[in-house]
Protein backbone atom coordinates (compact mmCIF):
# COMPACT_ATOMS: atom_id res chain seq x y z
CA UNK A 1 0.00 0.00 0.00
CA UNK A 2 1.82 3.06 -1.25
CA UNK A 3 -1.12 5.54 -0.62
CA UNK A 4 -0.52 8.38 1.70
CA UNK A 5 -3.94 9.70 1.40
CA UNK A 6 -7.35 7.98 1.59
CA UNK A 7 -10.98 8.12 1.42
CA UNK A 8 -12.08 8.37 4.62
CA UNK A 9 -15.65 8.53 3.97
CA UNK A 10 -18.33 9.96 1.21
CA UNK A 11 -21.78 11.41 1.43
CA UNK A 12 -23.75 12.66 -1.49
CA UNK A 13 -27.18 14.37 -1.26
CA UNK A 14 -29.55 13.32 -4.10
CA UNK A 15 -29.34 16.79 -6.57
CA UNK A 16 -32.58 17.92 -7.24
CA UNK A 17 -35.02 20.91 -6.28
CA UNK A 18 -34.63 21.19 -2.66
CA UNK A 19 -36.13 24.62 -2.19
CA UNK A 20 -36.73 24.77 1.26
CA UNK A 21 -32.60 23.97 1.88
CA UNK A 22 -30.19 26.53 1.59
CA UNK A 23 -26.88 26.42 0.74
CA UNK A 24 -25.46 26.05 3.85
CA UNK A 25 -28.30 23.26 4.75
CA UNK A 26 -27.36 21.37 2.06
CA UNK A 27 -23.53 21.42 2.37
CA UNK A 28 -23.95 20.97 6.09
CA UNK A 29 -25.97 17.77 5.70
CA UNK A 30 -23.27 15.76 3.94
CA UNK A 31 -20.41 16.99 5.89
CA UNK A 32 -22.09 15.83 8.85
CA UNK A 33 -23.29 12.73 7.70
CA UNK A 34 -19.56 11.87 6.04
CA UNK A 35 -18.44 12.93 9.51
CA UNK A 36 -20.05 10.40 11.37
CA UNK A 37 -19.37 7.99 8.31
CA UNK A 38 -15.75 9.08 9.01
CA UNK A 39 -16.55 7.67 13.27
CA UNK A 40 -16.64 11.46 13.68
CA UNK A 41 -12.76 12.42 13.50
CA UNK A 42 -11.96 15.74 14.43
CA UNK A 43 -11.83 17.33 11.26
CA UNK A 44 -8.16 19.78 10.63
CA UNK A 45 -9.45 21.88 8.00
CA UNK A 46 -12.28 22.27 5.48
CA UNK A 47 -12.40 22.75 1.90
CA UNK A 48 -15.44 23.86 -0.11
CA UNK A 49 -16.13 23.69 -3.66
CA UNK A 50 -19.01 26.22 -4.66
CA UNK A 51 -18.69 28.00 -8.23
CA UNK A 52 -21.56 30.45 -7.69
CA UNK A 53 -22.54 30.53 -4.11
CA UNK A 54 -22.14 34.54 -4.10
CA UNK A 55 -24.53 34.81 -6.86
CA UNK A 56 -27.04 32.39 -5.60
CA UNK A 57 -26.87 32.72 -1.19
CA UNK A 58 -25.49 36.93 -1.73
CA UNK A 59 -22.61 35.48 0.43
CA UNK A 60 -18.50 36.18 0.46
CA UNK A 61 -16.79 34.29 3.07
CA UNK A 62 -19.95 31.18 2.89
CA UNK A 63 -16.83 28.09 3.74
CA UNK A 64 -16.88 30.83 7.29
CA UNK A 65 -20.15 31.01 7.94
CA UNK A 66 -20.46 27.14 6.93
CA UNK A 67 -18.54 25.93 9.79
CA UNK A 68 -19.80 28.56 12.11
CA UNK A 69 -23.34 26.88 11.17
CA UNK A 70 -21.84 23.37 11.37
CA UNK A 71 -20.25 24.67 15.39
CA UNK A 72 -16.56 24.05 13.81
CA UNK A 73 -15.53 27.22 15.42
CA UNK A 74 -11.71 26.71 15.41
CA UNK A 75 -11.40 24.56 12.25
CA UNK A 76 -9.40 26.56 9.46
CA UNK A 77 -11.40 26.74 5.94
CA UNK A 78 -11.37 28.11 2.86
CA UNK A 79 -13.19 28.13 -0.78
CA UNK A 80 -11.46 26.90 -3.84
CA UNK A 81 -12.72 28.01 -6.92
CA UNK A 82 -11.48 26.85 -11.13
CA UNK A 83 -14.34 27.63 -12.93
CA UNK A 84 -17.29 24.61 -11.93
CA UNK A 85 -13.75 21.94 -11.52
CA UNK A 86 -15.09 21.20 -7.87
CA UNK A 87 -12.06 18.59 -7.95
CA UNK A 88 -9.84 21.53 -7.58
CA UNK A 89 -10.96 21.73 -4.08
CA UNK A 90 -10.06 17.95 -3.42
CA UNK A 91 -7.10 18.71 -5.04
CA UNK A 92 -5.86 21.41 -2.58
CA UNK A 93 -7.41 18.53 0.52
CA UNK A 94 -5.27 16.07 -0.89
CA UNK A 95 -2.03 18.51 -0.82
CA UNK A 96 -2.89 19.04 2.63
CA UNK A 97 -3.18 15.62 4.06
CA UNK A 98 0.04 14.82 1.95
CA UNK A 99 1.64 18.31 4.17
CA UNK A 100 0.29 16.43 7.48
CA UNK A 101 -3.07 17.50 8.00
CA UNK A 102 -5.06 14.11 9.82
CA UNK A 103 -8.18 14.52 8.37
CA UNK A 104 -9.35 17.15 6.19
CA UNK A 105 -13.23 17.49 4.83
CA UNK A 106 -13.75 18.57 0.75
CA UNK A 107 -17.27 19.71 0.60
CA UNK A 108 -19.41 20.55 -2.31
CA UNK A 109 -22.40 22.60 -2.53
CA UNK A 110 -24.44 24.60 -5.38
CA UNK A 111 -27.77 26.20 -5.40
CA UNK A 112 -28.76 26.08 -9.14
CA UNK A 113 -32.67 25.57 -8.84
CA UNK A 114 -33.63 28.80 -6.75
CA UNK A 115 -33.05 30.39 -10.45
CA UNK A 116 -35.44 30.87 -13.02
CA UNK A 117 -34.15 30.06 -16.25
CA UNK A 118 -33.25 32.81 -17.75
CA UNK A 119 -31.32 34.01 -14.60
CA UNK A 120 -29.62 30.58 -14.32
CA UNK A 121 -28.56 31.22 -17.90
CA UNK A 122 -27.14 34.37 -17.16
CA UNK A 123 -25.51 33.07 -13.89
CA UNK A 124 -24.16 30.31 -16.05
CA UNK A 125 -22.23 32.73 -18.93
CA UNK A 126 -19.96 34.07 -15.99
CA UNK A 127 -18.09 30.53 -17.00
CA UNK A 128 -17.67 32.42 -20.25
CA UNK A 129 -15.31 35.36 -20.85
CA UNK A 130 -17.12 38.34 -19.91
CA UNK A 131 -16.39 41.22 -21.99
CA UNK A 132 -16.03 39.08 -25.27
CA UNK A 133 -18.55 36.47 -24.72
CA UNK A 134 -20.75 36.79 -21.99
CA UNK A 135 -21.66 40.62 -23.19
CA UNK A 136 -23.27 39.40 -26.30
CA UNK A 137 -25.11 36.33 -24.57
CA UNK A 138 -22.50 33.77 -24.98
CA UNK A 139 -23.20 30.28 -22.56
CA UNK A 140 -21.21 27.33 -22.13
CA UNK A 141 -23.98 25.70 -24.25
CA UNK A 142 -22.80 28.23 -27.52
CA UNK A 143 -19.13 26.76 -27.23
CA UNK A 144 -20.78 22.88 -26.67
CA UNK A 145 -23.04 23.47 -30.06
CA UNK A 146 -19.79 24.77 -32.01
CA UNK A 147 -17.45 21.57 -30.58
CA UNK A 148 -20.76 19.48 -31.73
CA UNK A 149 -21.61 21.11 -35.12
CA UNK A 150 -17.75 20.53 -35.84
CA UNK A 151 -17.12 16.78 -34.85
CA UNK A 152 -20.11 15.92 -36.96
CA UNK A 153 -18.80 17.68 -39.76
CA UNK A 154 -15.47 16.47 -39.43
CA UNK A 155 -16.26 12.85 -38.80
CA UNK A 156 -19.35 12.48 -40.45
CA UNK A 157 -21.57 11.70 -37.74
CA UNK A 158 -25.54 12.56 -37.33
CA UNK A 159 -27.26 14.22 -34.21
CA UNK A 160 -28.85 10.63 -33.55
CA UNK A 161 -24.70 9.30 -33.02
CA UNK A 162 -24.58 12.32 -30.44
CA UNK A 163 -27.83 11.49 -29.08
CA UNK A 164 -25.90 7.67 -27.81
CA UNK A 165 -23.87 9.25 -25.10
CA UNK A 166 -27.11 10.26 -23.40
CA UNK A 167 -29.29 7.35 -24.22
CA UNK A 168 -26.48 5.40 -22.68
CA UNK A 169 -26.22 7.85 -19.55
CA UNK A 170 -29.83 7.32 -18.89
CA UNK A 171 -29.48 3.31 -19.13
CA UNK A 172 -27.00 3.72 -16.48
CA UNK A 173 -28.70 5.79 -13.95
CA UNK A 174 -32.24 4.06 -14.04
CA UNK A 175 -30.60 1.93 -11.26
CA UNK A 176 -28.80 4.59 -9.37
CA UNK A 177 -30.42 5.85 -6.52
CA UNK A 178 -28.59 8.93 -6.35
CA UNK A 179 -29.49 10.23 -9.89
CA UNK A 180 -31.58 13.11 -10.28
CA UNK A 181 -33.00 11.95 -13.65
CA UNK A 182 -32.96 7.86 -13.37
CA UNK A 183 -35.59 7.50 -16.56
CA UNK A 184 -34.94 5.71 -19.15
CA UNK A 185 -35.02 7.56 -21.96
CA UNK A 186 -35.06 6.01 -26.19
CA UNK A 187 -33.40 8.01 -28.61
CA UNK A 188 -37.22 8.90 -30.07
CA UNK A 189 -37.18 10.94 -26.95
CA UNK A 190 -33.81 12.66 -27.37
CA UNK A 191 -34.56 13.22 -30.82
CA UNK A 192 -38.02 15.17 -29.57
CA UNK A 193 -37.06 17.01 -27.36
CA UNK A 194 -36.64 20.54 -27.65
CA UNK A 195 -33.55 22.62 -29.51
CA UNK A 196 -31.41 24.43 -26.96
CA UNK A 197 -28.79 25.62 -29.56
CA UNK A 198 -28.39 23.88 -32.44
CA UNK A 199 -27.68 20.96 -32.72
CA UNK A 200 -27.71 20.11 -29.13
CA UNK A 201 -30.88 19.25 -27.36
CA UNK A 202 -32.24 19.31 -24.10
CA UNK A 203 -31.11 15.74 -23.29
CA UNK A 204 -27.49 16.76 -24.38
CA UNK A 205 -26.83 19.60 -21.44
CA UNK A 206 -26.77 18.19 -17.66
CA UNK A 207 -30.08 19.68 -15.66
CA UNK A 208 -28.90 22.18 -13.44
CA UNK A 209 -29.98 20.97 -10.16
CA UNK A 210 -29.42 22.15 -6.31
CA UNK A 211 -27.21 19.53 -4.12
CA UNK A 212 -24.37 18.62 -2.53
CA UNK A 213 -21.58 16.27 -1.99
CA UNK A 214 -18.98 15.92 0.32
CA UNK A 215 -15.67 13.90 0.73
CA UNK A 216 -13.11 13.29 3.68
CA UNK A 217 -9.66 12.63 2.87
CA UNK A 218 -7.06 11.05 5.96
CA UNK A 219 -3.79 9.87 6.52
CA UNK A 220 -5.56 6.89 8.16
CA UNK A 221 -6.83 4.28 5.91
CA UNK A 222 -10.49 3.42 6.89
CA UNK A 223 -11.77 -0.09 7.28
CA UNK A 224 -14.91 0.80 5.56
CA UNK A 225 -13.76 2.95 2.39
CA UNK A 226 -11.03 0.83 1.39
CA UNK A 227 -9.67 3.41 -1.09
CA UNK A 228 -6.80 5.13 -1.71
CA UNK A 229 -6.03 8.36 -3.68
CA UNK A 230 -3.06 7.40 -5.92
CA UNK A 231 -3.03 10.74 -8.18
CA UNK A 232 -4.34 13.98 -8.23
CA UNK A 233 -3.18 16.10 -10.93
CA UNK A 234 -4.75 19.42 -12.71
CA UNK A 235 -4.05 20.53 -16.67
CA UNK A 236 -4.84 23.48 -17.88
CA UNK A 237 -5.70 25.29 -21.16
CA UNK A 238 -6.19 28.67 -20.70
CA UNK A 239 -6.85 29.60 -24.61
CA UNK A 240 -10.17 30.83 -25.57
CA UNK A 241 -12.58 28.32 -28.22
CA UNK A 242 -11.96 30.79 -30.60
CA UNK A 243 -8.14 30.77 -30.83
CA UNK A 244 -7.67 26.84 -30.95
CA UNK A 245 -6.95 24.87 -34.06
CA UNK A 246 -8.80 21.68 -33.42
CA UNK A 247 -12.34 22.58 -31.41
CA UNK A 248 -12.93 19.02 -31.80
CA UNK A 249 -10.56 18.12 -29.46
CA UNK A 250 -10.38 18.48 -25.72
CA UNK A 251 -6.67 20.04 -24.76
CA UNK A 252 -6.84 19.45 -20.75
CA UNK A 253 -8.03 16.08 -20.76
CA UNK A 254 -5.91 15.12 -23.41
CA UNK A 255 -2.99 14.63 -21.08
CA UNK A 256 -4.83 12.23 -19.14
CA UNK A 257 -3.69 9.38 -21.51
CA UNK A 258 -0.44 8.97 -19.39
CA UNK A 259 -2.71 8.70 -16.37
CA UNK A 260 -4.38 5.86 -18.13
CA UNK A 261 -1.15 3.97 -19.65
CA UNK A 262 0.30 4.52 -15.65
CA UNK A 263 -2.51 3.63 -13.77
CA UNK A 264 -4.80 1.34 -16.27
CA UNK A 265 -7.93 2.19 -15.16
CA UNK A 266 -10.57 0.53 -15.79
CA UNK A 267 -14.04 2.37 -14.18
CA UNK A 268 -13.98 5.79 -15.18
CA UNK A 269 -16.41 8.57 -14.34
CA UNK A 270 -16.29 11.45 -16.50
CA UNK A 271 -17.62 15.58 -16.64
CA UNK A 272 -20.08 15.08 -19.18
CA UNK A 273 -21.94 18.58 -18.37
CA UNK A 274 -22.79 18.48 -22.76
CA UNK A 275 -23.01 15.29 -24.57
CA UNK A 276 -19.66 16.09 -26.62
CA UNK A 277 -18.16 16.76 -23.85
CA UNK A 278 -18.51 13.16 -22.55
CA UNK A 279 -17.60 11.64 -26.39
CA UNK A 280 -14.59 14.02 -26.48
CA UNK A 281 -13.58 12.87 -23.27
CA UNK A 282 -13.93 8.98 -24.30
CA UNK A 283 -11.21 10.01 -27.50
CA UNK A 284 -9.02 12.62 -25.19
CA UNK A 285 -8.54 9.72 -22.81
CA UNK A 286 -7.39 7.24 -25.65
CA UNK A 287 -10.57 5.33 -24.66
CA UNK A 288 -11.96 5.41 -28.28
CA UNK A 289 -9.45 6.14 -31.59
CA UNK A 290 -10.17 9.53 -32.66
CA UNK A 291 -13.97 10.29 -34.40
CA UNK A 292 -15.14 6.65 -33.04
CA UNK A 293 -16.47 7.47 -29.65
CA UNK A 294 -20.07 7.45 -30.98
CA UNK A 295 -19.58 4.62 -33.04
CA UNK A 296 -18.34 2.46 -30.36
CA UNK A 297 -21.01 3.77 -27.77
CA UNK A 298 -23.31 2.56 -30.45
CA UNK A 299 -21.54 -0.89 -30.86
CA UNK A 300 -22.09 -1.41 -26.65
CA UNK A 301 -18.84 -0.12 -25.73
CA UNK A 302 -18.09 1.40 -22.28
CA UNK A 303 -20.86 -0.37 -20.16
CA UNK A 304 -21.46 -2.73 -17.68
CA UNK A 305 -19.50 -6.18 -19.28
CA UNK A 306 -16.82 -4.29 -20.64
CA UNK A 307 -13.45 -4.40 -19.65
CA UNK A 308 -13.50 -0.64 -19.21
CA UNK A 309 -16.94 0.98 -17.93
CA UNK A 310 -17.33 4.72 -18.30
CA UNK A 311 -20.25 6.99 -15.93
CA UNK A 312 -21.70 3.87 -14.42
CA UNK A 313 -23.62 6.54 -12.34
CA UNK A 314 -25.10 8.02 -15.77
CA UNK A 315 -22.79 11.14 -15.37
CA UNK A 316 -23.42 14.75 -14.86
CA UNK A 317 -26.14 14.15 -17.58
CA UNK A 318 -28.02 12.31 -15.09
CA UNK A 319 -26.37 13.12 -11.98
CA UNK A 320 -27.61 16.88 -12.47
CA UNK A 321 -25.54 19.58 -12.70
CA UNK A 322 -24.39 21.29 -9.77
CA UNK A 323 -21.53 23.49 -10.60
CA UNK A 324 -18.91 23.32 -7.83
CA UNK A 325 -20.37 20.20 -6.65
CA UNK A 326 -20.27 17.93 -9.86
CA UNK A 327 -16.71 16.90 -9.51
CA UNK A 328 -17.30 15.55 -5.92
CA UNK A 329 -20.20 13.62 -7.13
CA UNK A 330 -18.34 12.14 -9.85
CA UNK A 331 -15.60 10.92 -7.21
CA UNK A 332 -18.20 10.04 -4.61
CA UNK A 333 -19.92 7.03 -7.43
CA UNK A 334 -16.67 6.20 -8.49
CA UNK A 335 -15.85 5.39 -4.65
CA UNK A 336 -18.72 3.37 -4.71
CA UNK A 337 -18.39 1.39 -7.79
CA UNK A 338 -14.62 0.40 -6.67
CA UNK A 339 -16.62 -0.90 -3.84
CA UNK A 340 -18.87 -2.68 -5.53
CA UNK A 341 -21.79 -0.82 -3.74
CA UNK A 342 -25.41 -1.52 -5.40
CA UNK A 343 -26.28 -1.24 -7.98
CA UNK A 344 -22.76 -0.99 -9.26
CA UNK A 345 -21.87 -4.41 -8.13
CA UNK A 346 -22.87 -5.55 -11.56
CA UNK A 347 -19.77 -4.13 -12.78
CA UNK A 348 -18.19 -7.21 -10.80
CA UNK A 349 -14.57 -6.11 -9.10
CA UNK A 350 -12.32 -3.25 -9.99
CA UNK A 351 -9.51 -1.91 -8.54
CA UNK A 352 -8.68 1.35 -10.03
CA UNK A 353 -10.90 4.19 -11.23
CA UNK A 354 -9.95 7.39 -12.67
CA UNK A 355 -12.48 10.43 -12.11
CA UNK A 356 -11.93 13.77 -14.64
CA UNK A 357 -13.82 16.73 -13.99
CA UNK A 358 -13.81 19.86 -15.86
CA UNK A 359 -13.77 23.42 -15.34
CA UNK A 360 -15.46 25.97 -17.91
CA UNK A 361 -15.20 24.30 -21.57
CA UNK A 362 -11.73 22.40 -21.54
CA UNK A 363 -10.35 24.94 -19.84
CA UNK A 364 -9.14 23.22 -16.86
CA UNK A 365 -9.52 19.79 -16.06
CA UNK A 366 -8.97 18.00 -13.23
CA UNK A 367 -7.73 13.83 -12.86
CA UNK A 368 -8.36 11.34 -9.77
CA UNK A 369 -6.70 8.44 -9.69
CA UNK A 370 -8.20 5.86 -6.51
CA UNK A 371 -7.47 2.34 -5.87
CA UNK A 372 -9.35 0.06 -3.93
CA UNK A 373 -7.00 -1.81 -0.95
CA UNK A 374 -7.71 -4.70 0.30
CA UNK B 1 -32.05 53.91 -6.45
CA UNK B 2 -32.64 51.53 -9.47
CA UNK B 3 -30.43 48.71 -9.64
CA UNK B 4 -27.81 48.73 -12.33
CA UNK B 5 -26.70 45.03 -14.13
CA UNK B 6 -24.13 46.87 -16.41
CA UNK B 7 -21.66 49.49 -14.90
CA UNK B 8 -21.50 52.64 -16.73
CA UNK B 9 -17.35 52.82 -16.09
CA UNK B 10 -17.16 49.05 -16.76
CA UNK B 11 -18.97 49.76 -20.04
CA UNK B 12 -17.36 52.88 -20.65
CA UNK B 13 -13.82 51.46 -20.68
CA UNK B 14 -14.77 48.13 -23.03
CA UNK B 15 -16.30 50.20 -25.37
CA UNK B 16 -13.13 50.02 -28.01
CA UNK B 17 -13.76 46.24 -27.79
CA UNK B 18 -17.61 46.38 -28.07
CA UNK B 19 -17.40 49.35 -31.52
CA UNK B 20 -14.41 48.45 -32.62
CA UNK B 21 -13.16 44.67 -32.13
CA UNK B 22 -9.86 46.17 -30.47
CA UNK B 23 -7.61 43.15 -29.97
CA UNK B 24 -3.74 43.32 -29.81
CA UNK B 25 -0.53 42.39 -32.62
CA UNK B 26 3.06 41.46 -31.03
CA UNK B 27 5.30 43.54 -32.10
CA UNK B 28 8.20 41.10 -31.74
CA UNK B 29 6.37 38.01 -33.58
CA UNK B 30 3.62 39.60 -35.26
CA UNK B 31 0.74 36.99 -33.33
CA UNK B 32 -2.31 38.67 -33.10
CA UNK B 33 -4.85 38.29 -29.76
CA UNK B 34 -8.78 38.50 -29.66
CA UNK B 35 -9.41 38.35 -26.81
CA UNK B 36 -6.65 40.90 -26.18
CA UNK B 37 -3.60 40.04 -24.47
CA UNK B 38 -0.39 42.35 -22.31
CA UNK B 39 2.11 39.96 -22.88
CA UNK B 40 2.62 37.60 -25.92
CA UNK B 41 3.58 33.40 -25.79
CA UNK B 42 6.66 34.31 -27.51
CA UNK B 43 7.35 36.31 -24.28
CA UNK B 44 7.07 39.62 -25.33
CA UNK B 45 5.13 42.46 -24.00
CA UNK B 46 5.67 45.10 -26.87
CA UNK B 47 2.06 44.54 -28.14
CA UNK B 48 -0.51 47.17 -30.31
CA UNK B 49 -3.95 47.43 -30.52
CA UNK B 50 -5.20 46.45 -33.39
CA UNK B 51 -9.18 46.69 -34.87
CA UNK B 52 -10.36 43.99 -36.37
CA UNK B 53 -13.20 45.94 -37.45
CA UNK B 54 -10.68 47.06 -40.41
CA UNK B 55 -10.62 43.73 -41.97
CA UNK B 56 -11.44 43.51 -45.44
CA UNK B 57 -13.09 40.31 -45.12
CA UNK B 58 -15.34 38.04 -42.54
CA UNK B 59 -16.23 34.23 -43.29
CA UNK B 60 -18.67 32.22 -41.38
CA UNK B 61 -17.11 28.82 -40.55
CA UNK B 62 -19.83 27.65 -38.01
CA UNK B 63 -22.96 29.06 -36.04
CA UNK B 64 -25.40 28.27 -33.98
CA UNK B 65 -28.78 29.81 -32.70
CA UNK B 66 -29.41 29.73 -29.10
CA UNK B 67 -33.17 29.54 -27.83
CA UNK B 68 -32.65 29.88 -23.51
CA UNK B 69 -30.62 32.98 -23.54
CA UNK B 70 -29.79 35.14 -20.41
CA UNK B 71 -32.00 37.26 -18.59
CA UNK B 72 -31.41 40.56 -20.22
CA UNK B 73 -31.46 39.21 -23.86
CA UNK B 74 -35.15 37.60 -23.63
CA UNK B 75 -36.75 40.08 -25.69
CA UNK B 76 -33.71 39.43 -28.20
CA UNK B 77 -34.33 35.51 -28.52
CA UNK B 78 -33.14 33.83 -30.20
CA UNK B 79 -29.61 34.76 -30.22
CA UNK B 80 -27.13 33.78 -33.46
CA UNK B 81 -23.56 33.00 -33.26
CA UNK B 82 -21.03 32.14 -35.05
CA UNK B 83 -17.43 31.39 -35.56
CA UNK B 84 -15.79 33.82 -38.03
CA UNK B 85 -12.83 34.79 -39.48
CA UNK B 86 -11.41 38.02 -39.77
CA UNK B 87 -8.80 38.53 -42.55
CA UNK B 88 -6.65 40.88 -41.53
CA UNK B 89 -5.21 43.67 -44.10
CA UNK B 90 -1.59 41.63 -43.47
CA UNK B 91 -2.87 38.26 -44.55
CA UNK B 92 -3.48 36.97 -41.01
CA UNK B 93 -6.28 35.89 -40.13
CA UNK B 94 -8.25 34.90 -36.58
CA UNK B 95 -11.17 33.11 -35.41
CA UNK B 96 -13.80 35.17 -33.11
CA UNK B 97 -17.16 34.25 -31.74
CA UNK B 98 -19.18 36.96 -32.49
CA UNK B 99 -23.13 37.55 -32.58
CA UNK B 100 -25.00 37.24 -35.82
CA UNK B 101 -28.09 39.00 -37.17
CA UNK B 102 -30.52 39.62 -40.05
CA UNK B 103 -31.16 36.08 -40.99
CA UNK B 104 -33.96 36.76 -43.85
CA UNK B 105 -35.20 32.77 -43.90
CA UNK B 106 -34.37 29.42 -41.50
CA UNK B 107 -32.88 28.13 -45.45
CA UNK B 108 -30.65 31.34 -45.22
CA UNK B 109 -29.56 30.15 -42.18
CA UNK B 110 -28.95 26.57 -43.05
CA UNK B 111 -26.84 27.14 -45.51
CA UNK B 112 -24.66 30.42 -44.27
CA UNK B 113 -21.23 28.58 -43.42
CA UNK B 114 -18.61 29.48 -45.62
CA UNK B 115 -20.53 32.88 -46.87
CA UNK B 116 -19.17 36.30 -46.49
CA UNK B 117 -20.51 38.47 -43.10
CA UNK B 118 -19.95 42.25 -42.96
CA UNK B 119 -19.80 43.53 -39.06
CA UNK B 120 -23.12 45.96 -38.72
CA UNK B 121 -23.15 48.52 -35.34
CA UNK B 122 -26.32 47.26 -33.22
CA UNK B 123 -28.23 47.26 -29.71
CA UNK B 124 -26.90 44.07 -27.96
CA UNK B 125 -29.19 44.67 -24.84
CA UNK B 126 -31.40 46.99 -22.35
CA UNK B 127 -30.23 46.63 -18.98
CA UNK B 128 -33.77 47.07 -17.38
CA UNK B 129 -35.67 50.01 -17.53
CA UNK B 130 -33.48 52.89 -15.89
CA UNK B 131 -29.90 51.13 -16.87
CA UNK B 132 -27.91 51.68 -19.92
CA UNK B 133 -28.75 50.85 -23.59
CA UNK B 134 -25.27 48.69 -24.84
CA UNK B 135 -24.44 48.57 -28.07
CA UNK B 136 -22.13 46.46 -29.79
CA UNK B 137 -20.91 45.04 -33.20
CA UNK B 138 -23.05 42.14 -34.95
CA UNK B 139 -22.38 40.34 -38.29
CA UNK B 140 -25.24 39.51 -41.22
CA UNK B 141 -24.35 38.13 -44.41
CA UNK B 142 -22.71 40.42 -46.78
CA UNK B 143 -25.38 42.44 -48.81
CA UNK B 144 -28.62 40.88 -47.46
CA UNK B 145 -31.03 43.39 -46.92
CA UNK B 146 -33.40 44.06 -43.97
Amino acid sequence: MSQRVFVKAVAVKQAGRHYSKSAADLAGEVLLEAAMKAGNVDLDYVVVSSTFVELSERQAAFCSYLCEYLSLEDVPCLRVEAGDAGLAALGVAYRLVDAGFRNVAVVGVEKLADFTTTMLNKVLSCLCNSTFESYYGVVPTVQAAFMTRLYMERFGYRYDDIAMWSVRMHEHAAENPYAFMRRKLTLQDILSSEVVAEPIRLFDVAPPADGAACVILSRDPSPDFRIGVDHVSQVSHNVSLNLRDDLTRLYTVEKGRDLVEHYKPTLFEVSDKYSILGILTLEALGLAPRGQAPKLLRDGCFTYGDKRCVNLSGGLKCLGYTGGASGLYLFAMLVLELLGERPFDRAGAHDVGLVVDMGCVDRTALMVVLRRFS
Amino acid sequence: MPELGVLPPRYWRNVRYYYRLEGTRCKTCGRIYYPPRIRCVCGSSDMENISLLLSPKFVLECHTTLHSVPVEFEKFKPLGFGLVRAYLPDGQSIRIIAPLTDFLSRDEYEDASGRELEPTFRVVMRDRTYGLVCYGTKFRIRHSRV
